[in-house]
């Protein structure tokens, strides 16, 4: 247990450094649970629409209240250009000087103005809407109303439901956009960054070429000297994992049925990033480097593995290179267990189970890492 | 002395292998993986594509197959129609996920859909239009049958009410934000060059320092010259970031390249003075300067929507404050505002910026670092 | 009388609680190769980076070449040679661009840095590692190439802390003859260890340090005059009656007799021929001599009599 004992009195000199990070993690974990608080519920999707209103009549007054019925009227503080860039808002309205009298007098075109960035599906919806509204109105002028029953039929008209029946559906593509929100979707960026932040520290500290020929003339093997190391790593990712559950059940509320799901599905995965990090600090061992090299793991893995974007979203050949990834499969199991694909329990063991088996090959990897390097001289 | 100092410092800077090759290999691999990843994305899910719609028409009734037919053909198409001889087929359709609803018409129009996104959307507010129309000519038929053929006239006109004026000249593709996010992180990153120019000069820090403390070189114009050089290398590596984003990933970056290379390497400089500056600020060992340096780079790249896309509109509207001084933000929102932008105000406006937290950021370094004695090495 | 290169005077420095220098004082002439002397943590180090002022400290005044040190103190540091005892280097650098660079920070004449620079090289004796970077260097080269990267500049003051830690016999001496042609040459040089061979070998002068103070200064004839040995017999004998031991401690000017392993050991204190006088003795009593030596005192006596034998490393 000499190599573990070692291990833990260097984690714990590090313990400062190691503390930076783990609370820069747990602040972003925060944030980004917050952000991605409530896409777990399917909702009809309200375009975000800016309305400027240059005609200022009472058939446009008429209009812009009609849209507020029907759409989310947002007045961004940031510039239009930017927040139809982001997609902030989707549309921007401008309902153009002379409207009211456009419209009494049967003339339909370019009643509006739409600012673009891009061409979006707001967009899309809002023409077709805007259509829909000046067409109604201009055939209820045709058939004998005045304007004013014009308008009001049109709206009667327009608000009748389609009858709308959901079905689950197996495919994930067509789910909408959204994979799972909540605590746990951004927790494997999280978990592989800051053991590989933390652990780094350690392993750069004990992989010193001198300390390590001297370890090899001991009488200890380097199965058991990698061995260790690998223990020591996994108890203290698993505290570091500790933690974040603490943090997540805090902000949760508590875990139920499925998200203690889901607190395995983290344990497991905690485990594999331990081991990922063990491996990339065999490899690298410089102190200027770790991080760098952390940083494009960390955030390369959870772009390939739909951790930023979901899953649904990547194409098939990013997803094809993702899936000998672990948080691929954490991913995986995490968006069937939030809804954001089509829930099942066979296929979530199934998902947990390929992470486990990760963990053992990547395990082998490290002690073989560790076999060829305890002789490199470098 | 000056010379000496930067020109051996870039060899040393050029030297290190590792350092290099990640602050080069680390936009490189990034860069990438965001093409692979996103290059397919606007096109497949944010740009309007026809809605794959499946139609069960159990009634016959040739104004809604006219309908349909007018909404699917040219090239403003609303839905891509595949006909279904049963519900069963269309909803084995819908659950394989070939198409993203089902209109069935039988007396009335239903609409089955697997989850709601805004194409659904789209799908339900064209069957909600012909369920208006289909009302008014019911109305009219009880009220005034006589106007019915103006009414049906009136309806099928196909109106052009909104006039479209696109806002910007810039590429439209919203995800080109992650490469504008990647090279102001990469920018951040510089600071880790910068934490030398400290570790190098102080004597408490190194006996690299020391050694030079003894000799009879001003620190102000060693430090001065180091500075200098860790500034060239951040340039360098912001230039060859956009390089290879732009000429071997076939990043478009717009018509303003040139502003691009500009801006990248005013951003590698302002974060190599940043670096300089938590070096100067975090009295203890490189690895918590190193620390330091990494939360605020990665802190100030999730602020500005490097992970999270959408996290930046919300920055930008709940606290524009936060966003105008995040220096990722900055450097990022420059190549945005380049993009986006007929002119070069805002532009004009974030390299001043980039310029004055560049100065702020070496001021501070240097008053920090003035100390020429220490109570202990 | 030679001037005086460097004058410190009363200096104390404190880290906390501890006293690192005590009220030191110390004066070294031009054209001396004075050794600093001392156990692990006696100070001398922090003396040295106080000289170069890259220390602060609480009291006491270094005057170098007659001027007040300070920082800023750049004619004077122009003409002070360092070599550290961490070697400072650049890893990404060869040997020659290393020497190139320190030279550079002291000569921006880039004709008479070359030559500069060239002399240096062959003066360590590293032309065939020109190219070499410090990684594959050895432990004496890579001493001898921090060495080179101090002199280059031809400085009148040559500090050296501990400059052969780690270095073979024959990098050892051939830094030890390097730092006496330089002394030749007219350099004064301040030189640190705890390798009391060396000093012997190179010191003009010496003081010895212990807990921060200065607790010997001199030649080292007048050191070695400090202890009260003088000189030690040494006798290989089969056998020795405990009576005769005795009779031979009783012997004026023997302070010392013992009979370990087969060695009669007796320490003298001034007296003449008492060498002869310990024969006589063993000769009356018909014993059988073997091997018999004197030794001189050396300085590693001296300094272990004056600073106790205990085991320094604990206060490092």
């Amino acid at each position: 247990m000499q190599v573990f004992k070692l291990f833990m009195q260097i984690l714990k000199k590090k313990m400062p450094v190691a503390m930076i990070y783990v609370v820069l993690f747990m602040v972003l974990c925060l944030a980004f649970t917050a952000k991605g608080d409530g896409e777990m519920t399917f909702e009809e999707s309200k375009v975000s629409i800016v309305i400027t209103d240059n005609d200022n009549t009472a058939e446009s007054k008429a209009l812009t209240e009609y849209i507020g019925k029907r759409c989310r009227v947002i007045e961004p503080k940031m510039s239009k250009n930017d927040a139809l860039y982001f997609n902030h808002i989707s549309f921007s309205l401008t309902v153009n000087e002379g409207y009211a009298q456009k419209l009494a007098a049967g003339d339909t075109d370019d009643l509006f103005t739409e600012e673009y960035v891009h061409e979006n599906y707001g967009a899309a919806y809002m023409e077709n809407f805007l259509g829909e509204y000046v067409g109604c109105v201009r055939a209820a002028v045709i058939a004998g109303d005045d304007m004013s029953a014009a308008l009001k039929s049109a709206e009667e008209a327009m608000d009748i439901d389609t009858e709308v029946k959901m079905v689950s559906a197996d495919s994930g593509k067509m789910n909408g956009l959204e994979s799972g929100g909540g605590f746990f979707r951004y927790l494997p960026f999280i978990l592989i960054s800051v053991m590989m932040y933390t652990l780094s520290a350690v392993m750069v500290a004990i992989n010193k070429k001198e300390v390590r020929f001297r370890t090899n003339c001991s009488a200890i093997s380097p199965v058991s000297y990698g061995g260790q190391l690998v223990a020591g790593s996994v108890t203290f990712v698993m505290a570091v994992w500790v933690l974040f559950m603490v943090l997540g059940a805090l902000v949760r509320g508590g875990f139920d049925g499925k998200g203690w799901v889901q607190v395995l599905n983290s344990g497991v995965f905690a485990v594999a990033s331990a081991l990922v990090a063990v491996i990339v600090s065999l490899l690298i061992n410089t102190e200027q480097t770790i991080n760098i090299v952390s940083n494009v793991v960390g955030l390369a893995m959870s772009f390939m593995c739909g951790v930023f974007v979901p899953q649904s979203m990547l194409s098939d050949s990013v997803l094809a290179v993702g899936r000998f990834m672990p948080m691929y499969w954490y991913t995986k199991a995490n968006d069937m267990l939030t809804g954001a694909e089509l829930y099942s329990a066979d296929k979530v063991a199934e998902c947990i189970g390929v992470e486990a088996g990760f963990c053992i090959a990547l395990a082998a990897v490290a002690l073989m890492i560790f076999k060829l390097k305890v002789r490199a001289d470098d | 002395m000056f010379f000496n100092e930067f020109r051996y410092n870039l060899l040393t800077t050029l030297r290190d292998r590792h350092f290099i090759m990640w602050l080069i290999l680390f936009p490189m691999a990034l860069g990438s993986l965001f093409k692979a990843a996103f290059s397919d994305i606007y096109e497949n899910d944010i740009k309007f594509s026809p809605i794959p719609t499946a139609i069960v028409q159990t009634q016959k009734d040739d104004i809604f197959k006219e309908v349909i037919r007018s909404v699917s053909k040219g090239k403003d198409a609303l839905l891509k129609v595949t006909y279904a001889d049963s519900a069963e087929e269309a909803e084995k359709l819908l659950k394989d996920g070939k198409v993203a609803g089902v209109i069935t018409k039988d007396g009335t129009l239903g609409l089955t859909v697997a989850s709601n996104g805004m194409d659904t959307t789209i799908l339900k507010a064209f069957t909600d239009r012909y369920l208006t129309e289909e009302k008014l000519i019911k109305d009219t038929l009880e009220k005034d049958p006589m106007k019915l053929p103006a009414l049906t006239a009136a309806l099928k006109d196909d109106l052009k009410t909104v006039k479209k004026v696109r806002l910007t000249d810039g590429v439209s593709d919203p995800y080109i934000t992650y490469f504008f996010n990647l090279l102001a992180m990469v920018a951040a990153c510089s600071s880790v060059t910068g934490l030398n120019v400290v570790m190098q000069n102080q004597a408490d820090q190194s006996p690299l320092g020391a050694r030079k403390g003894c000799s009879p070189t001003p620190k102000l114009i060693s430090t001065l010259a180091v500075l200098a050089g860790c500034w060239l290398t951040g340039m360098m590596c912001t230039a060859i970031s956009v390089s290879f984003l732009a000429f071997v990933l076939k990043v478009d970056f717009g018509s303003r390249l040139g502003f691009v290379y500009l801006a990248a390497m005013m951003g590698g400089i302002m974060g190599t003075s940043m670096g300089f500056m938590i070096g100067s600020l975090v009295k203890e060992s490189y690895e918590k300067k190193n620390a330091v340096a990494m939360v605020i780079s990665l802190g100030g790249s999730f602020l500005s929507g490097l992970m999270i896309a959408d996290i930046k509109p919300d920055i930008m509207e709940k606290a524009p404050l936060v966003n105008a001084l995040n220096p990722t933000a900055v450097v990022c929102d420059s190549f945005y505002y380049l993009n986006l932008d007929a002119g070069y105000d805002r532009f004009i406006g974030k390299m001043v910026t980039m310029l004055v937290m560049t100065v702020l950021f070496t001021a501070v370094g240097f008053i920090f670092t003035r100390r020429k004695k220490y109570a202990g090495l | 009388m030679a001037e005086n290169v460097v004058e410190i005077e009363g200096l104390v420095k404190r880290y906390g609680e501890l006293t690192a220098l005590d009220h030191l004082t110390l004066e070294i002439k031009e054209g001396e190769v004075f050794g600093l002397l001392g156990p692990n943590g006696s100070g001398k180090t922090t003396t040295i980076n106080c000289l170069l002022s890259l220390l602060s400290y609480d009291k006491g005044s270094i005057r170098i070449f007659g001027r007040e040190m300070s920082p800023t103190a750049y004619d004077i540091k122009k003409d002070i040679g360092v070599i550290m005892q961490n070697v400072a280097v650049f890893e990404e650098l060869t040997v020659q661009e290393n020497i190139d660079y320190f030279c550079g920070l002291y000569i921006t004449d880039k004709q008479k840095k070359r030559q500069c620079v060239e002399e240096a090289i062959k003066f360590v004796g590293l032309e065939d590692f020109r190219k070499f970077r410090p990684k594959k260097l050895s432990g004496g080269l890579l001493r001898r190439l921090n060495i080179a990267c101090g002199i280059a500049h031809k400085p009148k003051l040559i500090i050296l802390d501990e400059p052969t830690v780690a270095v073979d016999p024959q990098s050892r001496n051939k830094i030890l003859e390097g730092i006496e042609e330089l002394n030749r040459n007219g350099a004064t040089v301040i030189y640190t260890s705890h390798y009391m061979e060396e000093v012997e070998q190179i010191c003009t002068r010496i003081a010895i340090m212990d807990r921060g103070r200065k607790i010997a200064e001199g030649t080292k004839e007048e050191l070695k005059a400090m202890t009260k040995n003088t000189e030690t017999i040494n006798v290989a004998l089969r056998e020795l009656p405990d009576e005769v031991l005795n009779e031979i401690g009783a012997l004026s000017h023997i302070y010392s007799a013992e009979y370990t392993d087969g060695i009669l050991t007796a320490a003298c204190s001034g007296g003449r021929h008492n060498l002869i006088r310990v024969l006589e003795v063993l000769q009356k009593h018909d014993l059988h001599i073997g091997q018999v030596t004197t030794v001189q005192p050396t300085l590693n006596d001296v300094f272990l009599e004056i600073t106790g034998k205990a085991l320094r490393d604990k206060e490092d």
